[in-house]
């Protein structure tokens, strides 16, 4: 099924807002990381804001569905979708990073809506096979979604995790894997390379699809598409790092930002512009 | 016992350098003298400062990616050939995270280092994830391994030396932040002794690392006229300088040890135990107290949880 214009335009539009609070946070923050929170924007706009079932009102809900974000680095997209969602407070956005704040440089258990602590890359998948083993013994419906980037791909735990969710054939498990092809020292494939992920995702048992993650039709089908799976599945979401800043766009020097007023100015105009197309 | 350059006091006038940066430049030194150096990194080359190593060695410089577990017992495969291999990244993730690969290379006391920045608070707004204040603890119960935690700029260059001549495993903390270089370019360091900075006859303080500098402060401000605090800089966290330290505590009477680490597992604890054995004196330890770090600027964060200067002085206050 085809979603509607009007459904569709709603979300992009939020996903322009969310990128502009990104802006503006790590402007007052001083520094963070951009790169991967812009390609990772469209997908968590649709997750929070479509695809999962969650109650910002109250955040341990048993029914909820649960989102991770293993590459917590990117936490400036997560926080600003959690704020709009209505988790906490949006004025909390203004002390990110900040001493005696509730928002950390990676995301913390603790902090509402979020639902694992992370900073080190490689982690977040076993985690979710954690929660998606709890939800199948118990018999419950929940889903759990695992954002994971490239850059983690590298690190063995991850592989060791795609090993056990095909031994328990998590049938509630999705993983979306962020492939922006960037990462701190340069890209991927020049740092060590990754190959085809939906192939080696395969060889390990799972059903992978290659998406465009920018493509919200597609984003919101695929997810559609999942829920009918009676296996793991991952989403191979392939995505433009700093998607939307002309500047930044596929350049892994801005994997991290140290906020500079002529690049601030610059990206909030181009954003701007995006929202007023919808106007 | 003539390390201090002339105007270490005025801070003001001390050129502010990070030990990391030191490393930069001593590895390319380093690889100069010797052919089997190797340097590994884990995706954070820029952060160790090894630019100048990958330019001059790019032969000699391995990209890991972001696997640190791999990037370890790669490097224990190197030193096993007979390579000296330095295995480099932030302390959270190495020997946070292949703590296990570096003991198995301990065993049979194999040739290579391990070298990681950020320290303690120093990742600052990162947040706690990514800040370090239990690499002592796990580093020193590693039966073989030397650990040394160098207190300024200088001191990093003439240390970087020294562990690549050393054979064995050995670890070194380097910091992020900007710290005053307030030790002599051609200080007389050696691995295993402490430097006895300032004399005195009341209190002995040893500081390690990034708390060299902070406790040189905070002691000329508590001991203005001096002779009343002993100041040593424990660069070498393991071995401990057993002798050098008993001398001064036997002096003094009384010990004060300031760290940038959890008290539970830090230098200051088996510093004590050697204290405790042979001549049991008053003991203290200011780290950090058995809590993560969070969000903020490493000098906020050094003020609240109270290992800056002023908690530092008060400390002496207090004792003396
Ligand atoms: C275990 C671990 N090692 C190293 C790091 C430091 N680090 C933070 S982000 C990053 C790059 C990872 O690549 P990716 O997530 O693909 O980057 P992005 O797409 O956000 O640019 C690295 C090495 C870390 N957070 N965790």
């Amino acid at each position: 099924m085809d979603y509607s214009k009007v459904e569709l335009d709603a979300l992009r539009k939020l996903s322009y807002e969310l990128k502009i609070d990104v802006i503006k946070m790590l402007d007052k923050a001083d520094s963070g990381h951009i790169g991967g929170a812009f390609s990772i924007a469209d997908i968590v706009t649709c997750l929070y804001f479509k695809v999962a079932n969650l109650d910002p009102q109250n955040p341990d809900w048993d029914e909820r569905d649960y989102i991770m974000l293993s590459n917590g680095h990117v936490c400036p997209i997560l926080y600003a979708a959690l704020a709009r969602k209505g988790f906490f407070p949006k004025e909390e956005l203004n002390n990110l990073r900040k001493i005696d704040s509730l928002l950390q440089g990676h995301p913390k258990l603790g902090i509402p809506g979020v639902e694992n602590t992370s900073g080190l890359l490689g982690q977040g998948l076993s985690q979710g096979v954690g929660i998606a083993l709890g939800l199948t013994m118990d018999s419950k419906p929940n889903k759990v979604y695992v954002i994971t980037s490239d850059g983690e791909h590298q690190e063995g735990q991850t592989w060791e995790a795609i090993m056990s969710a095909n031994k328990w054939s998590l049938n509630n498990l999705v993983v979306i894997v962020d492939r922006n092809h960037v990462q701190i020292d340069g890209n991927t494939e020049d740092i060590m390379p990754l190959g085809n992920l939906k192939e080696k995702y395969e060889s390990f048992g799972w059903i992978a699809l290659d998406i465009n993650g920018h493509d919200y039709n597609e984003i919101l089908q695929t997810f559609d598409f999942v829920k009918k799976i009676d296996q793991p599945v991952a989403i191979i979401a392939h995505t433009i790092a700093g998607e939307d800043i002309s500047f930044m766009e596929r350049l892994y020097k801005y994997h991290d930002w140290k906020d500079d007023p002529v690049e601030v100015e610059k990206a909030l105009k181009e954003l701007q512009a995006e929202l007023d197309k919808f106007n | 016992m003539d390390y201090l350059l002339e105007k270490y006091k005025n801070e003001s006038e001390l050129e502010k350098m990070a030990t990391r940066e030191a490393f930069g430049v001593a590895i390319v030194s380093v690889a100069n003298e010797n052919d089997d150096v190797v340097v590994l990194n884990a995706d954070l080359p820029g952060s160790l400062k090894l630019n100048d190593f990958m330019e001059v060695f790019p032969e000699r410089y391995l990209q890991i990616g972001v696997a640190e577990q791999n990037m370890a017992s790669i490097a224990i495969g190197l030193s096993h050939y007979g390579k000296i291999p330095f295995i480099t990244s932030f302390a959270a993730f190495s020997p946070g995270l292949n703590i296990a690969q570096i003991r198995i290379g301990s065993i049979k006391n194999q040739n290579f280092k391990v070298v990681s920045s950020h320290y303690g608070f120093h990742v600052g707004p990162d947040g706690a994830s990514a800040q370090m204040e239990s690499d002592i603890a796990m580093m020193k119960a590693i039966p073989n391994m030397v650990i040394v935690n160098p207190a300024d700029y200088n001191q990093t260059k003439t240390m970087t030396h020294l562990i690549s001549r050393a054979k064995g495993p050995i670890y070194m903390k380097l910091t992020r932040e900007k710290f005053p270089v307030f030790l002599k370019e051609d200080a007389h360091t050696e691995i295993g002794k402490v430097q006895k900075l300032l004399s005195g006859d009341k209190l002995t303080v040893i500081a390690t690392g990034s708390m060299v500098y902070e406790t040189l402060q905070a002691v000329l401000e508590v001991d203005k006229d001096g002779g009343k605090v002993e100041l040593l800089n424990l660069h070498t966290i393991k071995p401990l300088d057993k002798e050098g330290i008993l001398e001064s505590v036997r002096k003094t009477g009384k010990l004060l040890i300031v760290e940038e680490h959890n008290i539970w597992g830090g230098a200051g604890e088996s510093i004590s135990r050697i204290v405790a054995e042979n001549h049991p004196v008053f003991t203290k330890i200011v780290g950090i107290y058995d809590t993560f770090g969070e969000s903020g600027s490493h000098r906020k964060l050094w003020e609240k949880y109270e290992i800056d200067r002023v908690a530092i002085a008060s400390q002496i206050r207090e004792i003396i």
